[in-house]
């Protein structure tokens, strides 16, 4: 009996099928927000997200700034794991800014009209998956950011010996498909859909990609460079690649040392040093030292002290009760004292950050010439070059960190490109020209050895040398079988194992 | 017809890193004075008064003078029905019902002053406040056709309706960045304002019928079935139909006489199912792009708008609804004259397709995508035993125990392989919450300490433990017996009861003392300072004995550096005293047609004792916060509070 009222039931409510669902589909339609915007909005927001912190880890590894605190700035001060901040590079750049490239590109890749803008998301996609495959090694590329396009969610991961040709290719092409007779992008925050520009920062990153690869595979690192300086690289400041950072995107590295950490970072004695001996004038740029400071809170400027003899450097593996001992050491009050990079000038919240210059594109060049690999100019004019720039970028992150043309012009002729020191030379001006912008510093460094540093004495150390990052643990937790795969093609997930183009 | 108008003030903030008092205080040294603290709230600017290095811990004076909270609710709701009566035994009935509630809040994310951000440009005060008004109306409309007709002994009741539900937010919001004005929280006075509208809208249509059958008022059975149609599923996963059957026998009444220690009995059956979309909110088929409120400026100095798809789940406009299915079989008894009570019940709960934000990995640019996550299975036993043991004149004891004992088990995700596993949530530092394959719902999931083949502990060349290198187990964050028991007394119209409750069979990982740890508080990290350092037992990775002795700090602070959980993860039961009653009947002394017919005075105290716990320094049910996804993640929340009052009741 309940069967044949149940079917009753059932067809009744057969008749009122076609009433009871009309309508969700127009409900179900966001009526607030959009479905698509301009694809140069996007790449707008991929630039300025491509701003990252990198203070624990990559400028204390080149021991440039570092705290000698520890907690949640533990990194490369005591060259342990922290597994809290080794991941930031991966999130940041993958969800951030791969991401939105991706989405740039597969909206504009059918769209003739709009061939610039695509092949401007490619140039900033490879300067992405640089940065990525420098930090961590293996990492997923062809796979990666694609969790909405092609609904891959746990990507398969690639050796940075297929990836590394990989970028180069795109560099290459998309350099050269960026046409004047184009659209021109303005609404491009980067250059303002400048396309000579665009090209010029394809071209400089190509030479870059090229000259990573100098020891591991000079013959593959000789023709890219030879193709970038072909298809012209920057040569002047006003090409300079850089994300402007105002009151409401401010930069980041800035943004942290004025606010929580600011009396937690110091530069260091390598660094001082570096520049205290060769008189360099960067140094009145970029150090303040607030004299008397026994804490924080006294770090005020009218203590502060901008004199190039006044300044000296945190030693390197020193933890918060050494680095008191060490100051004790060298005559101040605490280590409060020590010299830090200026966050009133240099390192305000509105300063720019650099992720390609004119500066380290000549000193590549500088290298390149002096290698063989390119025959045009001369290797001491495009280290003088070299330097000449960056003193002059100085002026582009606040009045008052300008370097008198005058200083500039007297440091270079007192420092040549000398015979038997060339790449020492080199890449120790580049050291100083990539300061703030970590990556480059830290790819750079492992690249060429140079400058020499001693390896950092912290005696709770977890390795002699940091070479790399170690992955997410959220990697390992989802995405197991593929990092697996990873790691044991690479080697174990450690801060001391080396990338390929390291090895 | 119901109006209500609230208005909370300052709830406390917790959770939270910054701004947080108790996580300010939970994480101060011991050796701070508090009074130094609130003499010196502010700075000679205004500014909040730094006392720590880590600017996070925001001094709680400062944030106790100057954050605050405001939320204003006015509510309405109510109903107007009516009925038709078709004939004696079949009526109609229609129903319009509406839920309406308007909402203000504002709030200062961070006061003006606050030392944790960097400072406003020149000509403000860095701060941020946030002011937002809500409004959310819901409203549900029915009919009813139902008859009801006996025939002899047999009683025929059958019902058919449907019902039409319709659910609309909405919110204005605007956040304002630095002030001019120091303490001046308004748009006006804001340097960077940030507005929004958001519009939610979801509807809910279902066809539903009912029949029931009884016999003599000791047998019934009953069945009914029901179709939902939601509108926050795509067209073709949207309809969804569910029946359920149960039956009851009141088997005491079958007898013509009854044994003598039996007044009541009857057993039951059932079988239901329900479908449901609570987990899917509306839009969540489509990826959205918005545009910030900050242009920025292009090399010329043009401002330019920047923009992005939003959100950091990959959307899934295939999601079905999801269906639980239960079968349940109860037994109640009442025994020796109302002295032995007994009511039990066995279940089964197999919930299919569950919808759960599942974690996918980083580099697809995504943080996590709903998905329909297979099948999970609850059973278990639910048991109310009521005796009365002492009975007399003057003196009565009632005993009685509720409890329930529960088990899950994941039956399959997307295949039903025997450890496949998904994410379901994260620990704010480490450690998160899985679902796998054959195991209980709700793992703990973590690293542990590095352990070699014999169990001993691994530590580095600098004697700081190390991490395993995949992520281990602890336990389901699910409790398996739940209950309490109440023993009451009344003697001669003094009462006296006592409940004891308890829940037993979780693992919780905990929040405050992972922060106890990591700031030296934790009791563990009193061992080797004096001796300037531990030395850790167990080996190192060559296998021989570590002698390696590790500054104190460093060996703890591995627990964030290094993500292992296992000195926080702890089983979270518990048993406590939970509340003591004491009351006096004075009924008996009024005159008999007086105005007041009854007058009791009660004392009660609750929360009065923690008889057992397994985890150190909280109350494992003080949770910061909580939700479907982080169960088990303790957060630092309020300490729980003893409390004793009062109730008089007056009945006229």
């Amino acid at each position: 009996m309940k069967k044949i009222f149940n079917f009753c039931l059932l067809a009744l409510f057969l008749t009122m099928v076609t009433s009871c669902e009309k309508g969700f589909d127009e409900l179900n339609k966001s009526k607030t927000s959009a479905t698509e915007i301009d694809p140069a909005f996007i790449l707008n927001n991929a630039v300025i997200n491509s701003s990252v912190v990198t203070l624990i880890y990559e400028i204390g590894v080149v021991q440039q700034i570092i705290s000698p605190n520890s907690g949640v700035l533990t990194g490369a001060n005591f060259n342990q794991d922290n597994r809290a901040t080794t991941d930031d590079n991966w999130q940041s750049y993958y969800r951030n800014v791969i991401r939105n490239t991706k989405d740039i590109i597969a909206r504009t890749k059918d769209d003739p009209t709009r061939s610039n803008l695509m092949n401007m998301a490619r140039i900033l996609q490879a300067y992405s998956f640089m940065i990525l495959t420098d930090s961590y090694g293996d990492i997923p590329y062809e796979e990666g950011g694609e969790g909405y396009s092609s609904q891959i969610f746990f990507p398969k991961y690639e050796t940075q010996q297929t990836i590394y040709p990989k970028i180069i290719k795109e560099l290459t092409e998309a350099s050269a498909a960026l046409s004047a007779s184009g659209r021109v992008e303005t609404a491009d925050i980067l250059y303002g859909g400048d396309v000579a520009k665009w090209k010029k920062f394809g071209y400089s990153l190509l030479l870059r990609a090229g000259m990573r690869l100098s020891k591991v595979d000079p013959t593959q690192a000789q023709t890219a460079v030879k193709a970038a300086v072909a298809g012209g690289v920057m040569t002047q400041n006003l090409e300079n690649a850089f994300v402007r950072h105002d009151n409401n995107y401010k930069n980041p590295i800035s943004n942290t040392l004025n606010s929580t950490e600011a009396a937690n970072y110091y530069l260091t004695k390598p660094f001082v040093d570096a520049l205290k001996t060769t008189n360099d004038p960067r140094l009145v740029s970029i150090a303040v030292r607030y004299k008397g400071a026994t804490s924080g809170t006294a770090q005020v400027p009218a203590a502060g002290s901008t004199l190039a003899a006044d300044q000296i450097g945190l030693p390197m593996g020193k933890d918060n009760i050494t680095a008191g001992t060490a100051a004790t050491a060298d005559g101040l009050a605490s280590f409060y004292e020590y010299s830090q990079v200026d966050r009133t000038r240099m390192a305000k919240l509105t300063a720019p950050m650099f992720m390609v210059t004119a500066s380290q594109t000549d000193l590549l060049l500088a290298e390149a010439r002096f290698r063989g690999w390119i025959t045009d100019g001369t290797a001491a004019q495009y280290f003088a070059d070299g330097i000449k720039a960056n003193m002059d970028q100085m002026a582009n992150f606040d009045t008052k960190t300008a370097v008198l043309p005058a200083d500039r012009d007297v440091y270079i002729a007192a420092n040549p490109l000398k015979a038997g020191t060339e790449l020492d030379q080199i890449n120790t001006q580049y050291w100083i020209s990539s300061f703030l912008n970590g990556q480059e510093a830290f790819a750079n460094f492992r690249r060429s050895g140079f400058p020499a540093l001693a390896p950092n004495p912290f005696p709770g150390k977890e390795v002699a040398w940091i070479n790399r990052l170690t992955y997410p643990n959220s990697e390992i937790s989802v995405n197991t079988a593929n990092l697996n795969a990873a790691i044991s093609v690479q080697g174990p997930d450690k801060l001391d194992t080396k990338i390929w183009w390291n090895k | 017809m119901n109006y209500s108008n609230e208005l909370n003030q300052n709830p406390p903030n917790i959770a939270n890193q910054d701004n947080s008092i108790p996580t300010a205080l939970y994480a101060m040294a011991n050796s701070m004075p508090l009074d130094v603290l609130k003499a010196n709230s502010h700075d000679a600017s205004g500014n909040e008064y730094v006392y720590s290095r880590f600017k996070n811990r925001t001094n709680p004076y400062f944030t106790l003078a100057d954050q605050f909270n405001t939320i204003r609710r006015d509510r309405l709701f109510g109903n107007i029905s009516a009925k038709y009566d078709i004939t004696k035994w079949l009526f109609i009935q229609g129903r319009i019902g509406q839920d309406y509630w308007s909402r203000d809040q504002e709030y200062n994310n961070f006061p003006t002053g606050q030392a944790s951000l960097a400072p406003a440009p020149a000509g403000f005060v860095n701060g941020l406040f946030t002011q937002e008004s809500r409004r959310f109306r819901e409203t549900n409309a029915d009919f009813i056709l139902s008859g009801t007709k006996n025939f002899g002994d047999f009683g025929v009741n059958g019902t058919l309706g449907g019902n039409q539900m319709k659910r609309r937010s909405d919110l204005n919001s605007v956040q304002v960045t630095d002030f001019i004005v120091r303490n001046l929280y308004t748009v006006q006075n804001g340097r960077a304002k940030d507005p929004l509208y958001d519009l939610s809208e979801r509807a809910v249509n279902s066809v539903y019928g009912s029949a029931e059958v009884s016999y003599k008022d000791f047998l019934y059975l009953n069945g009914t079935v029901r179709n939902d149609w939601f509108s926050t599923l795509s067209a073709a996963n949207r309809s969804i139909m569910y029946p359920s059957v149960s039956a009851s026998y009141i088997f005491s009444q079958t007898f013509s006489t009854l044994p003598k220690w039996l007044s009541f009995g009857k057993v039951r059956a059932a079988y239901a199912q329900v479908g449901s979309d609570t987990d899917v909110p509306p839009y969540s088929n489509l990826l959205f792009y918005s545009v910030n409120a900050n242009l920025a400026a292009n090399p010329s100095g043009a401002l330019q708008p920047v923009g992005a798809s939003s959100g950091t789940t990959v959307p899934n406009p295939n999601l079905r609804p999801m269906s639980t299915a239960e079968t349940e079989l109860g037994l109640e008894m009442k025994m020796f004259d109302s002295r032995v009570n007994v009511d039990l019940s066995v279940y089964r709960k197999v919930t299919t397709d569950q919808i759960v934000q599942a974690q996918i990995s980083d580099a697809s640019g995504f943080v996590d995508t709903r998905i329909n996550s297979g099948q999970s299975e609850n059973k278990g036993v639910e048991l109310m035993v009521n005796l009365v043991p002492v009975r007399t004149k003057n003196f009565q004891w009632d005993f009685t125990f509720a409890g329930a004992y529960n088990i899950t088990k994941v039956l399959s995700l997307l295949t039903n392989k025997a450890g496949e596993r998904i994410t379901v949530g994260t620990h704010v530092f480490n450690g998160e919450l899985r679902q796998i394959v054959g195991q209980e719902m709700g793992q703990i999931a973590g690293f542990g300490y590095k352990r070699d083949a014999k169990g001993n502990q691994i530590f580095g060349t600098n004697g700081i433990p190390l991490a395993t290198s995949d992520m281990i187990t602890y336990g389901s964050a699910l409790p398996k017996w739940t209950g309490g028991f109440t023993n009451s007394f009344n003697y001669k119209g003094i009462m006296f009861s006592f409940l004891i409750d308890f829940k037993l069979g979780n693992m919780m990982l905990s929040g405050t003392n992972f922060n106890a740890y990591r700031e030296g508080l934790q009791m563990a990290t009193l061992q080797g300072r004096a001796e300037g350092g531990i030395i850790g037992v167990g080996v190192n990775e060559k296998g021989e004995t570590n002698t390696v002795k590790a500054v104190v700090q460093d060996y703890w602070s591995v627990v964030r550096s290094k993500g292992i959980i296992e000195p926080v993860v702890y089983n979270g039961g518990y048993w406590k005293l939970r509340q003591i009653t004491l009351g006096y009947d004075f009924t008996k002394y009024l005159p008999s047609k007086f105005l007041i017919k009854g007058i009791a005075l009660n004392l009660t105290a609750n929360n009065v004792l923690m008889l057992k716990k397994w985890v150190p320094n909280i109350d494992p049910e003080s949770f910061g916060y909580s939700s479907d996804n982080l169960i088990g993640m303790e957060s630092p929340g309020l300490p729980t509070t003893r409390s004793l009052g009062f109730n008089f009741n007056v009945k006229f």
